[in-house]
């Protein structure tokens, strides 16, 4: 069975097919056999283009990270998303900020994906721009002027609690 | 998972009421997958619009408070059936349905069963992770949560707070109702995308199914399935894909009511239409240009009908102006303003330096036209038929859907050329694949027309 829309005939396209304008049948079944060619092929590519890239890994390792996420709990699914170490100091700052605190990100490139992860897994602690109660240092453990170590988490980071 | 299929329960009671009870079915016909499809959508918008009354009112988003909605139209629906029972008639198909499908039927919707579980399988088991999801919609959603409603001064919070609080806030309210169900839960919350992504193929399926026969329909909508862009948005939550879905179903309805003269259709394509906007800023555009291409409507109808034409204007103006102004009031009230498109900076000389980056987003465009990783070839496939077919092109209802087309990309253009944020390299690397993503729908429909033929049924 033909399924090629392109062989059929279109109603608002009668006269245009020919370039003479006659309507020979044999030039006609022909042009349509070529459609019918060129449907089947470009289908043909579209259908392996489709399951190329629908079976092909996306990311590296995705099967691989896709069986972990199916094989373990809802921690570890949020440590496997995030990446170890910032889970990690996430946990960490929940763990020490009190409830109803706001903080500053210090550490993140702006906009970036850990830190939107970051300020995503910390809320209720809300993320400000200015004058936060506490600052969250990642990556290493600068002296911050007008707020005071708090909490340390070894080669991670820190949180530094307002003077 | 039996929360979350209460919560999408929920939704689908509201929009059945409306195309039980509001619309009826003696008035307008509909298959089972359109009613299913189409409750979803309206279902979704009613919670959004629920929602938002509730802040404006001071009420709370409690449990209660949400299901209180759809318990009272089941109540109403059933009440409707059981004092009628004859009414159950309503619930039966349209014309006798073929159950025999042809073997070509049958791969195409097996292609397309596939691609909705593969779907399934890549979202079920990740929370949500991707970047504008935890910046933005699912932190709404998460915040709404906190806070039982919008708390105060959330529009005017700093993007170190949540990105973009004066972006449209359907998405976070629809998870926000979600989480009435379920909690906040954010690894179930992304089968939310999933779900849209079904009812989208549904509602398109069903819009092409009234005017073609049903091996065109399942292959139009195959296509549309396996591109990779339109799946891959089906895996993660943006809001782009729900955009797409109502642009192309709306501009669906608008192409039927041209071909019909059906009011009900008109009216559908107005509540998706304003519905839109509560989704993205760009909905914006695509009203505009649906709004320029009615009027031509309008002006080109001839004397009997252009009386009937500009009721009809009237009807889809008033619906989107009901549905959007709410909105539109909220967001000039907290004067939120959208940092990329900031009209004080837009000076003659930053539209100049736009204007010379021009070559820079056409370069970008033809990368994706080009790029089978995320379109397959069907932008190739797109632009070779618009070609093919362009002596057709402005002809009979073609003429609206292009024109459509047209004014949309124009508007984009102007957007891109309007940028002050960032330079256009940044504006446009970081947009264009999704900005073409809300043309998809539309671009394979109006390819569908053009190359559909015998496909055709007389409507």
């Amino acid at each position: 069975m033909r399924i090629s829309p392109w062989t059929m005939d279109h109603g608002l396209n009668r006269n245009v097919g020919h370039p003479l304008g006659c309507q020979s049948n044999s030039y006609g079944d022909q042009i349509n056999m070529n459609k019918d060619k060129i449907f089947r092929l470009v289908f043909g590519l579209w259908i392996f283009l489709w399951l190329f890239f629908l079976i092909r890994e996306d990311k590296p390792d995705q099967y691989k990270s896709l069986k972990y996420l199916y094989t373990h709990d809802y921690a570890d699914k949020v440590r496997r998303v995030m990446g170890g170490e910032l889970y990690e100091f996430g946990v960490f700052c929940k763990k020490n900020i009190p409830q109803g605190s706001t903080y500053e990100l210090s550490g993140f490139k702006k906009f970036s994906i850990n830190e939107m992860r970051m300020r995503y897994f910390l809320w209720p602690l809300v993320s400000v721009s200015e004058d936060a109660d506490f600052k969250i240092v990642y990556g290493s453990s600068k002296k911050i002027p007008g707020y005071k170590e708090y909490k340390l988490l070894s080669g991670t980071g820190g949180l530094y609690a307002k003077e | 998972m039996m929360k979350f299929i209460s919560a999408l329960l929920s939704l689908e009671i509201i929009g059945a009421f409306f195309l039980l009870i509001v619309i009826r079915r003696d008035r307008y016909k509909f298959s089972l997958t359109e009613f299913l499809s189409l409750s979803f959508l309206l279902g979704a918008s009613c919670s959004v619009f629920q929602l938002f009354l509730y802040d404006l009112a001071g009420i709370d988003f409690s449990f209660q408070n949400v299901v209180i909605m759809p318990v009272f139209l089941l109540i109403l629906i059933l009440a409707r059936y059981a004092s009628r029972p004859e009414r159950s008639r309503d619930f039966l198909p349209i014309d006798s349905v073929d159950l025999k499908f042809s073997k070509i039927e049958k791969w195409l919707l097996l292609g397309i069963i596939i691609q909705l579980c593969w779907t399934i399988f890549l979202v079920l088991p990740i929370p949500v992770h991707s970047h504008d999801a935890v910046a933005n919609y699912a932190l709404k959603a998460k915040i709404f949560y906190t806070y039982n409603g919008i708390p105060s001064g959330f529009f005017g919070l700093s993007e170190a707070t949540v990105a973009h609080p004066d972006y449209p806030l359907f998405l976070p309210l629809l998870m926000r109702w979600i989480y009435s169900f379920t909690g906040p839960n954010d690894l179930i919350i992304n089968m939310i995308m999933p779900v849209i992504y079904l009812t989208f193929l549904g509602l398109f399926y069903s819009q092409i199914k009234r005017i073609a026969n049903r091996m065109y329909a399942l292959l139009t909508v195959f296509l549309l399935a396996t591109i990779p862009q339109v799946y891959d948005y089906a895996t993660i939550v943006h809001a782009d894909l729900l955009l797409t879905a109502f642009i192309t179903c709306a501009t669906g309805y608008f192409l039927l009511y041209v071909r019909t003269g059906n009011r009900i259709q008109l009216d559908i394509c107005a509540l998706l239409l304003g519905s839109s906007l509560w989704i993205k800023n760009e909905a914006i555009v695509f009203t505009g240009a649906l709004i320029t291409v009615f009027c031509i409507l309008v002006l080109r109808a001839g004397r009997s009908h252009k009386k009937r034409k500009f009721v009809d204007l009237t009807i889809l103006l008033t619906i989107i102006a009901v549905i959007a102004i709410p909105w539109f009031i909220t967001k000039f009230h907290y004067a939120s303003a959208n940092s990329d498109m900031n009209i004080g900076d837009l000076t003659p000389e930053r539209i100049w330096q736009n204007i010379r980056d021009i070559p820079i987003l056409l370069n970008l465009f033809q990368q994706e036209v080009f790029g089978p990783k995320k379109w397959n070839i069907f932008w190739v496939l797109f632009f070779f038929v618009i070609i093919w077919k362009r002596k057709i092109l402005w002809k009979d209802d073609l003429f609206h859907i292009t024109l459509f087309l047209m004014l949309a990309v124009a508007g984009y253009f102007a957007g891109y050329m309007a940028t002050t944020g960032n330079n256009l390299f940044f504006y446009v690397n970081t947009t264009i694949s999704r900005f073409m993503l809300h043309f998809t729908g539309v671009c394979m429909m109006l390819m569908m027309l053009l190359c559909g033929g015998d496909a055709f049924k007389k409507v």
